[in-house]
């Protein structure tokens, strides 16, 4: 199971519709995921280290280093494969390179 | 569009002029505020939410020559309504990019996106997507003169 974390601003969930997007697509491709998806600023080092991929709107500055792989998945946001696919691509990449 | 026309009112499309981000936000903060819309709160709470998470979206991507939007909107506990404002600026104002916030686009549609449900299900954003990911729909939202065709544009359109 690879465990993906994604994150907004809050207000409209977009986080949630790329959780639901990340989840169908991976498992569309044959692999086992389980995104959460949390507010930006609720996010702390130690919660990243529960993860293996962190996948945010666009990438944050948090202040502190992130140890795990980041795909910005912002794109999805469109709905239209040509924004899409990439991220999934660049996703399944790190996926396949974790090889749990 | 049947979740668009749920959120739109006729009073809610504007037609307005301002030199920068920030100018365009309070000055539209403080109408919504008049209305009752939005709480107090609400316009520190969109300033500054677009500096730290920019909501402009480049619509290059979707096809050439379209004008470009943004999306501003706050927590929701500053938000008494879920409605949907429609702001067509006179003239282009820079915001950056929700995807890529290093960059700057030329806006010229804002859609407020005013939520007070915290709940999961606020799916408004996806909705205006579909919309806004149609190369005719904003080329024909481009042709529209008056508050009342953009209205009636945007409710009819499927």
């Amino acid at each position: 199971m690879i465990k993906i974390l994604t994150a907004c601003g809050a207000g409209i969930n977009s986080s949630h519709q790329i959780k639901t997007a990340i989840e169908e697509e991976m498992r569309n491709r044959g692999y086992d995921v389980a995104v959460d998806a949390v507010v930006i600023k609720d996010i702390t080092e130690e919660m990243l280290k529960e993860y293996d991929i962190f996948a945010p709107i666009a990438k944050p500055d948090f202040g502190f280093e992130i140890y795990i792989p980041i795909v910005e998945a912002g794109p999805i946001l469109y709905r239209i494969p040509s924004m899409s696919e990439p991220v999934f691509d660049e996703m399944e990449q790190i996926i396949k390179s974790i090889n749990k | 569009m049947k979740v668009i026309r749920e959120l739109l009112n006729k009073e809610l499309i504007f037609f307005e002029n301002a030199d920068n981000k920030e100018e365009i936000l309070r000055k539209m903060g403080r109408k919504l505020l008049e209305n009752g819309l939005v709480k107090e709160g609400f316009i520190e709470s969109i300033v500054k939410r677009e500096e730290k998470y920019p909501t402009g979206i480049d619509l290059s991507v979707v096809g050439e020559d379209l004008p470009n939007v943004a999306i501003p909107h706050s927590e929701p506990e500053y938000s008494n309504c879920k409605k949907l404002v429609v702001v067509k600026l006179e003239k282009d104002i820079k915001f950056n990019n929700m995807i890529d916030p290093s960059k700057e686009l030329k806006v010229k549609y804002l859609f407020f996106i005013l939520n007070n449900e915290k709940s999961n299900q606020t799916n408004i954003l996806s909705h205006l997507m579909s919309f806004l990911t149609q190369e005719s729909k904003m080329k024909g939202l481009e042709n529209l003169k008056t508050k009342d065709e953009v209205y009636q544009y945007l409710i009819s359109n499927k």
